[in-house]
Parts: C-alpha cells; structure tokens; sequence
C-alpha cells in the first residue's frame, strides 16, 4: 500500500515537474518569438530588392502618400512596401528602423 | 497587366473616396519635406534618432513630393470617411495610437494592388537584367526601368478607367467631384510622365542612338493615345457631368520634376516565404550582381535599374 502511494507521488511529482517545465517553455517560447523575429529582421540577408531603409521609406510614404504611385515612380519597390506594410500590422517596423539606422551608420 | 482590371477600380476608388473626401490641408504651413517624415513618423509611432538616416529618408520624401507621390499639404493622420475593406492583421497598430485613416486607406490599396505590382515588377526585372546582360553602352537600362514601370501604372489607370469612372458615379453626389478630379488627375499625371519619358529618351541630348526599344517606344505612345482619350474634360463630361470639380494644381507641379524621377528602384522582386512579420523573406529569383549594384548608386548607366535619381538606396543584399 506504502509502495502504491510512493509511487502515485512520484507520478505526480513528475508531472508537476513536467507541465512547469512545458508551461516555462511555452513562456520562454512566447517571449522569444518577438526576440526572434527582431533578431531575424536585424540579422537576415536580404533580398536584392529590398533595403532596410526602403522599408522604412515605404513606411512613410504608406502614412503620407500614394503608396501604387511610390512603386510607379521607382521610389520603392513591391517587396518593400510588404514589407512594410507586415511590419506595421505586426508592430515590427521599429526593427527595420533598427536596422536601417545601423546600415546607415556603417 | 491587363488582367487586374477589377481590383484597380477598387484600388483607386478607395483612395480617390476617403483619401480625398476628409483630406485637409491641416499642415500646408509646413508643408515640407521634413514636416511630412516628422508627421508620417508620428503616425507610425516611430522617431528616428540617427541624423544620416533622417536626412535620407527626409530627401526620398522630397523627391516623392516632387513626383507628386505625396502632397506635403495632407494632412497624413486624417480619419477614414469610409471603413476599411480589410483590417490589419492584428491590433497592435490600434494599440500603439495610431491614427489609421489615411493608413487604412494605403492598406487597402496595396492589397489589391501588391499581386499586379509584383507580376509587372518581376517582368521589369527580368527586362532589365536582359538590359545590363546585353551591356549595350547605347542603352539606358536605367531610363527602361523607371519608363516601364510608368508604363505599368498607366497601363493599369487606362484599363480601369471607365470602370472607376463607373464606380465614381455609383458614390454619393457630394463625393463624386472630388473622386472624379482625383482619378483625372492621375491620368493626366500619367500622361504628363509618359509624354516626358518618350520626349527625354527617344532621343539623346547629342541626337544619337535612341535609348528606349522600338517595342517601348510604341508602348509609351499607345498609352499615351489611351490616356488622351480619357482625359479630363471629356471624362467629366461624359461620364458623370461633374463639370464643377477643379483640379488642384499641386499634383500637376509637381510633375516638373519628372525628369528626376529616375529612381533607382531595383529592378528585381522577391517571393514570399510566409515568415511571419516579414514578408521580404526569400531571395529574389535570378538576381545578378550588376542588377544588385545598380541599385544604389547614381548614374544613368546601366546596371542602374530605375536610374540617376536621389530616391531609395535598393537592392543591397
């Protein structure tokens, strides 16, 4: 009976041991899912037409201006202003700002 | 191009009734460039701190408002008069407090309009990566680029015209003037900017060789007879009689500087890798080096997608 009940505490000491370390990692996982994407968009190559500083300038223009005339004019290009436009939706454009400050500086 | 007819009527309908209707010229006092970043930025809840970048970003908008991409005397935090097709993907936008008029409006459009841009985009690529291949020193792959991508717009403005002209009539009357005016005046900046590209580009300043192919050329002047067929006061009075609608003449100064448009826009386009948050995630497909390059220097030469301008540094990487 003595060995029974050890053995059920166990089981619920593992358990408890198990959904805290699958609750933390859930968590870790969260927090790191915005870690990840800022450390994706400040570190990743880029494609050929994009720059960091043309998704901020699509950015703007989005805010300000005629964003199918921006692209008819070659100020930015289709891929930028996507980019630009997730950015916005997904509260990321302060990263490509980020990055596009660090480009400039170096 | 021809094929997105539909989505263009909406995609210019949208911005000609919002943009337009609550549109007020809440900062023409200031109406520089550098009111127009501090504004957008505000919009976009975002500051730039770095000097150099600033002063860049600030120059892009100039050239922009010089292109009449944007009137620096809109106010760019104006409320939506008509609700938004699509809603952002999230709230964070909501929650940052931002004011999303004019934004939503910009939303809309480009989500109609990013497909066709990307397919006419991916065309000119290519056309322009055959340009710098052919290493044609009588060719100006840069002039090519910026033209077809005029070439794009107007295509897409002549095509949907009648319909958004239909679609302009369906509005309330207190609405039309105003989408019929814009929707002229984007024709007749259309047409101005292909009148220039074929008057700048046919033909050298010395009286060589012709910078543009035949094939170009004959687009640019079909264009440019579609274009003239819907010009304004016919449209006005054919379509709908909104004869009372003055144009602005912001947008057609603007126009003068055309010639400085030459952006150096690349030329190439990427595909999405569906990566959450970033939708510029994979490499472009056949990018060439001398396309690459090209897209950050000034110059007309070749390998210059887009060309001499001082407008967006693209296609790093």
């Amino acid at each position: 009976m003595r060995a029974t009940t050890n053995r059920r505490r166990s089981m619920v000491s593992g358990l408890l041991v198990a959904t805290v370390l699958l609750a933390g990692a859930a968590l870790t996982g969260c927090a790191s899912t915005v870690d990840s994407r800022a450390d994706y968009i400040m570190t990743r190559p880029l494609p050929a037409d994009v720059t960091a500083k043309g998704v901020v300038l699509a950015a703007v223009l989005l805010a300000s201006g005629d964003i199918d005339n921006a692209v008819g004019n070659g100020l930015v290009t289709p891929a930028e202003v996507d980019t630009a436009k997730t950015a916005i939706d997904q509260d990321l454009l302060e990263y490509w700002k980020q990055r596009a400050e660090k480009e400039s500086a170096g | 191009m021809k094929h997105s007819t539909k989505a263009m009527v909406a995609l210019l309908a949208i911005p000609a009734l919002s943009v337009g209707a609550s549109a007020v010229a809440a900062h023409a006092e200031t109406g520089s460039a550098s009111s127009v970043v501090d504004a957008s930025l505000s919009t976009l809840g975002m500051t730039i701190s770095d000097p150099t970048l600033l002063a860049e970003i600030t120059s892009d908008v100039q050239s922009a408002i010089d292109a009449g991409v944007v009137d620096p005397t809109v106010e760019p935090t104006v409320e939506p008069t008509v609700e938004p097709t699509t809603e952002p993907t999230d709230d964070a936008a909501h929650d940052n407090g931002l004011h999303l008029g004019h934004l939503h409006d910009q939303f809309d459009l480009w989500s109609m309009a990013s497909p066709m841009w990307n397919t006419a985009f991916e065309t000119i690529r290519v056309d322009f990566e055959t340009c710098v291949a052919g290493a044609d020193p009588s060719v100006d792959c840069s002039a090519q680029t910026l033209t077809a991508l005029q070439l794009a717009h107007a295509d897409v403005l002549t095509n949907s015209y009648d319909e958004l002209a239909a679609g302009i009539a369906a509005l309330p009357v207190e609405e039309q003037a105003f989408a019929q005016a814009y929707l002229d005046r984007q024709m007749e900046h259309a047409q101005k900017r292909l009148t220039h590209a074929l008057e700048e580009y046919a033909t050298n300043p010395d009286g060589t060789s012709v910078t543009l192919t035949p094939k170009i050329l004959a687009q640019i002047n079909d264009e440019i007879v579609a274009i003239g067929g819907h010009g304004h006061g016919n449209s006005l009075g054919s379509h709908h009689g909104n004869d009372g609608t003055s144009d602005t003449d912001a947008d057609e100064d603007s126009q003068g500087d055309d010639s400085d448009t030459d952006a150096d826009t690349d030329a190439e386009t990427s595909t999405d890798e569906t990566v959450p948050g970033d939708s510029s995630t994979t490499a472009p497909t056949g990018v060439t080096d001398g396309a690459s390059d090209g897209g950050h220097h000034g110059g007309n030469s070749g390998g210059n997608p887009g060309g001499s301008g001082n407008h967006g540094s693209h296609g790093d990487d």
